[in-house]
C-alpha cells in the first residue's frame, strides 16, 4: 500500500474542506479521483502533500504516518505533487526548475535529468530559457518532468489536463499510462472523469467534500453509475 | 428617532472604551496630587495621538511609523502661534514679522494646527498612498526622519534642537478628557462610515474588495489625513501639557511608544487603542518610579529602563498575542463580547494559517 | 577636475554602502516578505564587535565581526521572526521594528549611550595620488569590496543549488517546499548572507566614520529601505541600483546646494523619491506585485 488515508477531515476555518475521506492507493497503480468543481479533490491533494493541516484522520505513506510532517519532509520521503496551477517557477530557467527538483535528495546522482529529458525532449531544447516563456502544454511537461527528476514513489497530479488543447491532453494521458507501466504509483485528479477512470486501476468519486462512490473502472463503465454518483446518492447499490 | 439610532450605531465602538476612560481619569484626577496631574495630562495627549494613529493603522492595516511626525508639526505650530513675542524673538528670530508678533489663544492655535497638519498629510498622502501597503508603510518611517531632520535644522524658525519654553498651559484634565473623547467618537464615526467599512474590507480581503470596486487607495488617503489631523491635535495639546516643545521628543522613542500601545492593546480595534494606552502608561509609571528609586527602597533600575520595557512589551506581545489584549475585538454596548465577530476572526486566522502551512 | 573625481568616488563609495544595505534588506524580504527594520542593528553589532580586537589584529577583528553579525542575524531569525513566519507582512515588519528598538535601547543602557571610537590602519586613510588627483583609499576599498560581494552573491544565486532554492523560495515558497526545499534552511541562509553583507558593510562604514553610538543603525537602515523602495520591493537588481542612485543624489545635492541648505539635503532627497514614486509607484524594478 503506497498511500492510505483514514477518515481524513480538513477545514478552512469554519468551512468544511473535506470530510471523512478514506482512500487506498496500491503500489504501481493509477487511482483516479473525480468529481465536480468544489467537491474537495484539490483540498485532499493539498492535505496529502502537507500544504494543509488535517483537522482529524490519518495519512499513511508507504506504511508510515506522515500526517505531522512538513511538505518538504514528505517530498524527501518520495511524494511529489504537481499542483493545479503547475507551480512553474517562471523567474527560473527550465533547467533551474529541473535542478530544483533535486532538492528532494531522491534523484539519480549520476544522471538526474535523463528520464525527464527522454520523455519530454522539448525541455532539453528550452533548457536555458526562462520557464515563464513556455506555453501551457510545455509548462505541464516541465511540471511532470520536474516531478520525474525527483523520482517519487507517489506522483500526485492535480488536474493535469486543465487548459490544455485536446491533442496535448491525449499525449499527457499516454505519458501518465507509461509512467504507471514503468512502475510509478499515481493519484490522478481530473474533471475529465471518464478518461481518467479509463486509464486508472481504481477510482473514487467525490461530491460535497466526501467520497460518494468507489470501485474498479469496470464499475463505472455504465454511464448511469457515474452520472448517479455525480448527481447524488450512494452508487453502491 | 432614526437619526439618533443611527448616530448611536455609528459611535458604538467608542462608548464603552470612552466610559471606562472617563471613569478612570476622573477618579485619578480627584485622588491624585500635583505630580499625577501632569502625568495624567501627558497620558491624555498620548491617548489622542494613539487613537489618531489607530484611525489609519487599524482601518487600513498599514503600519505607519510616521504619524509622530504630525504630532511634531501640531506641537510646533501651536508653540509658534502661542508663545509670547519677546520669547519668540529669542528662540525663533527668522520667523516673519507677522508670526513673531502673533500670540493666539491656545484653542485657536490648536484648530489652526489641525488644519496645517491635515494639509501636510494630504500633500504627503497623495503620492505615498499610491504605493503598495508595505512600501507605503516603510516610506512613512522616512517621512518621520525627514520631518525630524527639517525641524532640527531649521533653527531660525523652530529653535532647532533647543527646547522651546513658554507654551501656555494646557486646559484642565477634565477638558483634555473631553477632547480625547471627541477623538474617540471621530475614530468610531470614521470606522463605521462607508469609507471606513470599505477600507476595513480591503484590509481583510484585498482581492475581494478590489474586485467589488473598492477604491482602496482613495480611502487610505481619507484615513491618513483624518488620522494625521487627530494626531496633530494630540501634539498641540502635548505641547501645552508639557509647556515646552523639543524635537527630540517626537522621534523614534515616541513612535515606538505609540506603536507599542497599539500593539499591546490590539491595533485593529478602537478598544485596543484605548486599552493599550492605559496598560502601557500604568506600567511605565511604575517603572519610572523604580528608575528614580523612590518606590521600593534599595531597588533602582538603570536609566533607560522605560524604553527597554516598551521594547520588550511590544516584542513579547507580538510573539505571544499578535492580535493584542483585545484580539482585535470591539467592546460594544448590548453585546459585551460579540461572539459572531470573534468567531469570524478565528475563521480568518485558521484559514490564513492553512494558506501559509 | 579633482573635486569632480572625488565627488564621483564619494558617490560610488556611499552608493556601495547603501547598495549592500539594500541588498540585505531585499534578500530577506524576497524570501519571507519581511521588511527587516532590525537590519540597522546588524550594523550596530558590527560596530561593537570591532571593539573586541581593536588595535590587536585587523584580520582577527574582521573575522570576529563577521562571526558576530552572522550569529546575531541568525539569532533574530530564530527568536523573533521564526515564530511569526506565517504572520502577515505588517506584523513581521512591526516585529522587526520592536527588535530594532529593543536591541538599541539595551545597547544604550549597557554603554550609557556614549560614543566609542575604533582605530583603523593609517595606510587606509592616506589618499592615493593619480597624476595630481588624490582619491581616498578607503572609498576605493569600500567600492571594490561591495562590487566583489555583489558579484559573489550573483554567482551564489545563479550557480549553486542553494542559490536556485533561494530564488525559487522567493518566487513561490509553497512550490519550493513541495519540491523538497527545506524552509528553515533557505530562510536561515538568507539571514546568514544578509548578516555577512552587514558585517562587511558595517566594518567598512564604521572604519570610515571612526566613531559611533548605539544610534548608528538608523540612518543606514533608512538609506537601505529608501533604496529598496526606489528600486522596487523584491528586486535585488533594483535594490543595488536604488542604493547607487541614492548615493549619487546625496553627493550631488551636497555639492550643488548652497551651504545654508545642506542641512535639508535628506528632506530634498525624500521629495525627489516621492516624485519618482508618483511616476512609478512600484519603484524602478518592482517585481513584488501587491494588488493594493
Amino acid at each position: 500500500m503506497m498511500l492510505e488515508t483514514e477518515r481524513l477531515c480538513v477545514n478552512y476555518g469554519r468551512i468544511v474542506g473535506i470530510s471523512d475521506v478514506s482512500i487506498r492507493v496500491q503500489t504501481g497503480t493509477i487511482v483516479a479521483l473525480v468529481g465536480a468543481n468544489g467537491a474537495g479533490k484539490s483540498t485532499f491533494m493539498s492535505a496529502v502533500a502537507g500544504l494543509l493541516a488535517p483537522k482529524s484522520g490519518a495519512i499513511r505513506f508507504d506504511g508510515e504516518d506522515v500526517g505531522a510532517l512538513s511538505p518538504e519532509r514528505r517530498a524527501r520521503k518520495g511524494m511529489s505533487l504537481v499542483p493545479e496551477d503547475r507551480g512553474i517557477l517562471t523567474d527560473l530557467t527550465v533547467g533551474e526548475n529541473l535542478q530544483l527538483a533535486r532538492s528532494s535528495g531522491r534523484s539519480d546522482p549520476a544522471r538526474p535529468f535523463d528520464e525527464a529529458l527522454a520523455r519530454f525532449p522539448i525541455l532539453k531544447e528550452f533548457w536555458a530559457r526562462p520557464a515563464g516563456a513556455l506555453s501551457g502544454g510545455q509548462q505541464q511537461m516541465l511540471a511532470i518532468g520536474r516531478a520525474l527528476v525527483a523520482r517519487p514513489k507517489l506522483l500526485l497530479l492535480d488536474e493535469p489536463s486543465l487548459g490544455l488543447a485536446p491533442v496535448i491532453v491525449d499525449e499527457l494521458f499516454a505519458a501518465i499510462t507509461d509512467l504507471r507501466d514503468a512502475g510509478s504509483t499515481i493519484v490522478l485528479v481530473e474533471q475529465f472523469a471518464r478518461r481518467a477512470i479509463q486509464i486508472s486501476n481504481y477510482a473514487y468519486v467525490m461530491k460535497n467534500h466526501c467520497v460518494v462512490a468507489e470501485g474498479p473502472p469496470a464499475k463505472f463503465a455504465d454511464e448511469q453509475v457515474l452520472n448517479k454518483a455525480y448527481l447524488g446518492g450512494e452508487a453502491d447499490e | 428617532m432614526s437619526i439618533l439610532l443611527n448616530a448611536y450605531l455609528r459611535i458604538r465602538p467608542a462608548i464603552l472604551p470612552g466610559l471606562c476612560l472617563a471613569l478612570m481619569v476622573l477618579v485619578i484626577d480627584l485622588a491624585g496630587g500635583r505630580s499625577t496631574d501632569q502625568t495624567l495630562s501627558r497620558v491624555l495627549c498620548l491617548m489622542i495621538v494613539v487613537v489618531g494613529t489607530y484611525v489609519f493603522v487599524g482601518n487600513s492595516g498599514i503600519v505607519s511609523f510616521g504619524q509622530v511626525a504630525f504630532m511634531a508639526i501640531g506641537a510646533y505650530v501651536t508653540a509658534i502661534l502661542t508663545m509670547r513675542p519677546n520669547v519668540k524673538k529669542n528662540f525663533l528670530p527668522d520667523l516673519p514679522d507677522a508670526l513673531l508678533q502673533m500670540q493666539l489663544d491656545p484653542w485657536l492655535a490648536t484648530v489652526i494646527a489641525l488644519f496645517v497638519v491635515a494639509a501636510v498629510a494630504l500633500f504627503v498622502a497623495l503620492p505615498l498612498m499610491r504605493l503598495s501597503g508595505l512600501a507605503a508603510g516603510i516610506s512613512t518611517l522616512a517621512l518621520l526622519a525627514v520631518v525630524y531632520e527639517t525641524i532640527s535644522n531649521a533653527s531660525g524658525y523652530t529653535g532647532g534642537q533647543q527646547t522651546l519654553l513658554g507654551v501656555p498651559k494646557a486646559p484642565e484634565n477634565p477638558v483634555l478628557l473631553l477632547v480625547a473623547l471627541v477623538a474617540l467618537v471621530a475614530a468610531a464615526w470614521f470606522q463605521t462610515s462607508r469609507y471606513g467599512l470599505m477600507l476595513r474590507a480591503s484590509r481583510d480581503e484585498p482581492n475581494a474588495a478590489a474586485s467589488l470596486g473598492v477604491r482602496t487607495k482613495t480611502y487610505r488617503i481619507y484615513a491618513f489625513v483624518l488620522s494625521a489631523a487627530i494626531v496633530g491635535v494630540g501634539g498641540a495639546f502635548y505641547a501645552q501639557a508639557l509647556r515646552t516643545v523639543s524635537i527630540a521628543s517626537f522621534y523614534i522613542d515616541m513612535t515606538a511608544m505609540t506603536l507599542a500601545m497599539l500593539v499591546v492593546g490590539g491595533m485593529r480595534s478602537l478598544a485596543g487603542a484605548v486599552a493599550g494606552v492605559v496598560v502601557i502608561s500604568l506600567a511605565l509609571d511604575l517603572v519610572r518610579r523604580l528608575e528614580q528609586g523612590n518606590l521600593v527602597s534599595g531597588v533602582t533600575l538603570p536609566a533607560g529602563s522605560t524604553e527597554v520595557l516598551v521594547g520588550m512589551a511590544m516584542l513579547a506581545m507580538l510573539l505571544l498575542y499578535p492580535a493584542g489584549l483585545t484580539r482585535g475585538r470591539e467592546f460594544l454596548p448590548g453585546s459585551l463580547w460579540p461572539k459572531g465577530r470573534a468567531r469570524d476572526i478565528e475563521t480568518h486566522r485558521e484559514a490564513a494559517k492553512n494558506d501559509a502551512v | 577636475m579633482s573635486s569632480l573625481v572625488q565627488g564621483l568616488v564619494d558617490a560610488l563609495s556611499i552608493g556601495s554602502t547603501y547598495a549592500l544595505v539594500a541588498l540585505g534588506v531585499a534578500l530577506i524580504f524576497g524570501i519571507m516578505r519581511l521588511i527587516n527594520f532590525a537590519y540597522g542593528e546588524y550594523f550596530m553589532v558590527a560596530a561593537y564587535a570591532m571593539l573586541a580586537f581593536d588595535q590587536v589584529s585587523l584580520a582577527l577583528s574582521f573575522l570576529f565581526v563577521i562571526a558576530a553579525v552572522v550569529a546575531f542575524s541568525l539569532l533574530t531569525e530564530r527568536v523573533a521572526f521564526r515564530p511569526l513566519r506565517n504572520a502577515d507582512p505588517s506584523t513581521l515588519m512591526i516585529t522587526s521594528f520592536a527588535v530594532s528598538y529593543l536591541v538599541q535601547k539595551v545597547a544604550i543602557v549597557a554603554t550609557l549611550g556614549e560614543a566609542r571610537t575604533v582605530q583603523i590602519p593609517e595606510s587606509w586613510l592616506t589618499p592615493l595620488q593619480f597624476g595630481g588627483i588624490s582619491i581616498g583609499k578607503l572609498e576605493i576599498i569600500i567600492t571594490v569590496a561591495a562590487l566583489a560581494m555583489m558579484g559573489g552573491l550573483n554567482l551564489l544565486l545563479t550557480r549553486t543549488a542553494l542559490g536556485i532554492q533561494m530564488r525559487a523560495a522567493a518566487q513561490d515558497f509553497r512550490m519550493a517546499r513541495l519540491l523538497g526545499v527545506a524552509a528553515d534552511r533557505v530562510i536561515m541562509s538568507a539571514f546568514a548572507i544578509a548578516g555577512f553583507l552587514a558585517a562587511i558593510g558595517g566594518f567598512l562604514y564604521v572604519a570610515k566614520l571612526g566613531s559611533f553610538t548605539p544610534a548608528i543603525g538608523l540612518p543606514i537602515l533608512l538609506a537601505g529601505i529608501v533604496s529598496t523602495v526606489i528600486g522596487g520591493l523584491g528586486s535585488l537588481k533594483g535594490a543595488v541600483i536604488g542604493g547607487y542612485l541614492l548615493g549619487a543624489i546625496q553627493v550631488l545635492l551636497q555639492i550643488i546646494l548652497p551651504s545654508d541648505l545642506v542641512a535639508f539635503r535628506d528632506a530634498l532627497v525624500f521629495i525627489l523619491v516621492i516624485v519618482l514614486l508618483l511616476f512609478k509607484p512600484t519603484g524602478l524594478f518592482g517585481s513584488y506585485v501587491q494588488r493594493v
